[in-house]
């Protein structure tokens, strides 16, 4: 079926990491590779230790380098990302891009699971959609994105005990096999398994509580802890919400919420972080801030190229 | 030392001269404290005597402004500090006091009467005063004038505006920015460049659009190159702005006042998403977002008004264009045709956020100009551009209200139109468009939104009679790729993919008359042929859609699945697929346990009894074993 070079791919990696974007032509290539790669990963996708996990990326290109610089580059590090790459940034096509760029050119070496972000819904409305139009001049590179989106995989399994997901548990999951069970190949819904794993928040409560997002559950410590249990899991990591400090343990250090956005949406002010586990699963964070000014050129939604209205 | 300024009432702030502030101690009829502002020129001279007041009308703004408005006489008094140590002292010295007489007021509420009769207030001496509202736009002044802006607030802000917003008032800076350019003065520049972001955060649309004029725009934008943390100058707004080529006329727009919206709204979006893009804050991007809202309603309702303009662009999206067409003013038909088709989508577009009624009677005109004619040759066009516009525009009127397309399509004119779709569907060889149809599609015999019984049944009946063969025929001829390549075998499994997903869409929305369709040619066979296939979409979109069968749980499908023995290749795809843990197994198990979790009893029977033992051997998941226990039950 479509092929794509290596050296076609290093230099499409290239000009992504100089934060310009690819053309029409090669964004349909490299979607179409990376479905092929996709369609064969697991709802649950074993990844082997050492890894470095990641959490929300929101499109800041310029801090995704600073994460890489920080970690260390792909695929030397090998890295988990735990969704959210696009909206609300102004570089959420080059991110993803970049991203989905690595995954063809390294498939063992960088996974990529879904956020609740990386959907034809919010993305009309959170600026994916705005941004691809604007770049491209029509939402075709929209559509081959978000066709993407329904093949990424919807959690990871690090060595049999660091279960990453993006948002949470959900009350109809109460074992990794019944993740396995999900056709996760459509839009995220509005409810149901899926849907919680993208959408659900750790909470200081017991049990399960309403989600003031509308959509997923609040869970407790102890959903927390039985879950844990009956999956010989040591520790879950998720992302989804802003933590200042760029990551935040809960439940006696049970879960660990990891935030790669620093000074989200270009003004929050926090700082970011990505979690590094070694051969043997020991843990160690790395915090980051926003990439220097300088390096970032002139941060803008780019207008289009020409106007009628 | 400070400058004491006073609001006249024409709303202007008065430059009442410069002093030395004092604290002062006054003892009359109670003893008042207040401060005195005495005159730099004439130190016999008091410019202002005031009482600190109890009530909490003493303001900070920034480090060097201290504001209040005298209660008593409605006075609004600012003093500019010079140092902010300064500033910092006198506030301390104002909450100290009024802490103190809080205390004592609330001990002795009586007296309170007793207060205000000494012959505090303000004191002026009028023969003093000047004329001035900011400081006067100087070169000097552009750091006072930068503090100001910087630091104002609600009180200070419309005093703000209104002095910007004086004649000749921003032209005198422009011209002291023409002169900084020009001597380089790097450090002014930079002031500049943070009074003028400060002026827009002052979020007042008539001063944002001031700022923006035809007149003033290009030295706005060249102040906003001066960013202090790009200290070498790298942004090019006015190089950008200035390009000719910008701006596009599809067709002549004859209203200047409208002309000018439309160049505004492109400069407002500039402003937003690429200049300020750093520091704009939530409050700021509505400002501006609404005023680029509000201006797209006058732009509306002009065009929609404009008869002529609208019949002059419906003609040139008609006109019959080839690749020969005789150049016309430098640009030939095909490109004018194709800037109309543009022109349109970007019509539509802005309309899309207007409100309903507005949005109504927008699209209700330019229906009955005639748009879906247009469509129905733009979905034909060689021009690819044309064609993404023209499915484009069909998804905007769809989303606003599916009515309109349908009824031109149940008209005689409209008949053209699904086929046209159809084809486009099945032979465009570009994959988004592929897309783009199947959503039209969608949208169209979206069953949640029809509307009169009548409309629906002469349009699923035309869709079920007239086109339905052609969308399925990529089922019914066979494939003949083998001198063809690659990319058509890759467009055609495309359009393959699209049509299973259309037809699964179809059984949630058309149930009987897909069934009976079904029924009569056999589809659910042909469809389920392609579990053999290499590719995984195809097998994928198959998958669902015998989900979406067993979903509907009605007897003719299942019938057919038990007589038919569908789930062959079903299992079949499972052995290759076991222990993969891929979607495409996924995707099975999840079928599986659907039939388990509804307890759908004929297909139980069906699938335990054929293929129990390949079942039996499946441990990996508890679906399988579940499955052959409700069976024994």
């Amino acid at each position: 079926m479509t092929s794509i070079s290596c050296s076609d791919l290093d230099r499409q990696i290239e000009q992504l990491l100089r934060c310009e974007y690819i053309k029409e032509s090669e964004v349909k290539i490299l979607c179409a590779k990376a479905r092929e790669i996709l369609v064969e990963e697991s709802n649950v996708q074993h990844v082997d230790a050492p890894v470095t996990i990641c959490g929300d990326i929101h499109g800041q290109f310029f801090d995704l380098k600073e994460l890489f610089n920080v970690g260390g580059e792909c695929p030397d590090t090998n890295y988990l990302f735990m969704g959210d790459f696009v909206d609300r940034g102004f570089y959420s096509v080059e991110t993803f891009l970049l991203l989905l760029a690595l995954k063809v050119r390294y498939p063992d070496r960088i996974t990529l699971i879904r956020g609740n972000h990386e959907s034809r819904q919010i993305t009309q409305v959170y600026g994916f959609y705005d941004e691809c139009l604007r770049k491209y001049g029509s939402v075709n590179v929209w559509r081959y994105c978000t066709e993407v989106f329904d093949y990424l995989s919807l959690s990871a399994l690090i060595e049999g005990k660091t279960f990453c997901v993006h948002g949470g548990l959900s009350p109809s999951i109460t074992t990794l096999d019944q993740i396995r069970t999900i056709d996760r190949k459509q839009e995220i819904p509005h409810d149901g398994s899926m849907c919680d794993l993208m959408w659900s928040d750790p909470e200081d409560i017991d049990g399960w509580g309403l989600s003031p997002r509308g959509a997923g559950y609040l869970f407790g410590g102890d959903i927390t802890a039985q879950f844990n249990q009956t999956n010989n899991i040591e520790l879950i990591a998720r992302a989804h919400q802003l933590v200042m400090e760029g990551y935040k343990y809960m439940f006696n250090e049970s879960l660990v919420t990891v935030w790669s956005a620093p000074n989200y949406c270009y003004r929050c002010g926090n700082v970011a972080a990505i979690l590094e586990l070694d051969e043997n699963l020991n843990r160690s964070f790395k915090i980051f801030d926003a990439a220097p000014q300088e390096t970032r050129g002139v941060p803008a939604k780019k207008p289009p190229p020409d106007y009628f209205l | 030392r400070v400058k004491l300024y006073v609001l006249g009432g024409d709303g202007q702030w008065d430059d009442r001269g410069t002093g030395y502030v004092s604290y002062q101690f006054v003892q009359g009829n109670g003893a008042v404290e207040g401060l005195r502002v005495t005159s730099e020129a004439d130190d016999s001279k008091d410019l202002l005597m005031t009482k600190i007041f109890e009530e909490d009308v003493f303001q900070r703004q920034g480090d060097t402004i201290v504001t209040w408005t005298n209660p008593e006489t409605r006075e609004d008094v600012a003093l500019s500090f010079q140092e902010a140590d300064g500033a910092k002292e006198i506030w301390n010295i104002i909450c100290q006091v009024q802490s103190r007489l809080r205390k004592n007021s609330s001990e002795e509420c009586d007296t309170e009467n007793n207060s205000g009769n000494n012959s505090s207030g303000v004191l002026h001496n009028s023969d003093d005063f000047y004329e001035m509202s900011l400081p006067q736009p100087e070169m000097e002044n552009l750091e006072k004038l930068q503090e100001i802006v910087s630091s104002a607030t609600s009180v200070t802000r419309d005093r703000i505006v209104d002095g910007v917003m004086q004649d000749g008032y921003l032209a005198k800076i422009y011209q002291i920015f023409r002169t900084c350019e020009d001597l380089e003065m790097e450090q002014s520049l930079h002031t500049l460049f943070k009074i003028f972001k400060g002026l827009i955060m002052l979020n007042e649309p008539s001063l944002i659009e001031l700022c923006l004029s035809d007149q003033n725009v290009l030295d706005t934008m060249g102040i906003l190159e001066y960013d202090p943390e790009y200290s070498n100058h790298t942004v090019k707004h006015r190089e950008y702005l200035k390009n000719p080529n910008l701006f596009k006329e599809a067709v002549p727009i004859k209203s200047p006042a409208i002309l000018f919206k439309i160049h505004l709204n492109f400069r407002l979006t500039y402003l937003k998403d690429v200049v300020m893009a750093r520091y704009i804050d939530d409050v700021s991007f509505s400002t501006i977002r609404e005023l680029i809202l509000l201006n797209n309603v006058e732009i509306i309702a002009q065009i929609q008004s404009d008869s002529a303009m609208l019949e002059e662009l419906f003609e040139l999206c008609r006109s019959p264009s080839t690749p020969k067409a005789e150049a016309k003013n430098g640009m030939n038909l095909s490109e004018k045709k194709r800037n109309g088709f543009l022109f349109l989508r970007e019509l539509l577009e802005i309309a899309k956020p207007l409100q309903l009624p507005p949005q109504m009677a927008f699209f209700r005109s330019i229906s009955s100009h005639g748009l879906f004619s247009i469509l129905q040759n733009g979905v034909n066009s060689e021009d690819n551009t044309i064609v993404s516009a023209s499915t484009d525009i069909m998804l905007c009127t769809l989303n606003h209200d599916p009515q309109l397309l349908r009824s031109y399509i149940n008209s005689e004119e409209g008949d053209n139109l699904l086929k046209n779709l159809i084809q486009g569907l099945l032979f465009f060889q570009d994959v988004g468009l592929k897309a783009q149809i199947t959503e039209i599609l969608r949208c169209l015999f979206d069953s949640t939104t029809f509307g009169c019984p009548v409309e629906r049944d002469g349009l699923l009946e035309t869709f079920y009679l007239h086109h339905m063969d052609t969308l399925m025929s990529p089922f019914t001829s066979e494939d003949s790729f083998t001198e063809d390549g690659e990319l058509r075998k890759e467009c055609w499994d495309c359009a393959r993919k699209h049509v299973v997903e259309l037809l699964s869409f179809c059984i949630e929305h058309h149930e009987p008359r897909v069934m009976l369709y079904m029924k009569r040619h056999d589809v659910l066979h042909k469809v389920l042929k392609l579990f053999r296939q290499p590719n995984k979409h195809l097998v994928l979109a198959a998958l669902k859609f015998l989900r979406q069968c067993v979903g509907a749980n009605n007897s003719f499908y299942n019938r057919s699945i038990v007589k038919n023995d569908l789930f062959s290749g079903v299992v079949h795809l499972l052995k290759q697929h076991l222990y993969r843990n891929n979607l495409v197994n996924s995707a099975i198990i999840e079928l599986f346990d659907h039939i388990r979790v509804k307890n759908m009893k004929i297909l139980i029977k069906y699938i335990v009894e054929k293929y129990r033992q390949v079942f039996e051997h499946i441990d990996y998941v508890e679906t399988f074993k579940l499955i052959i226990i409700k069976y024994d039950q």
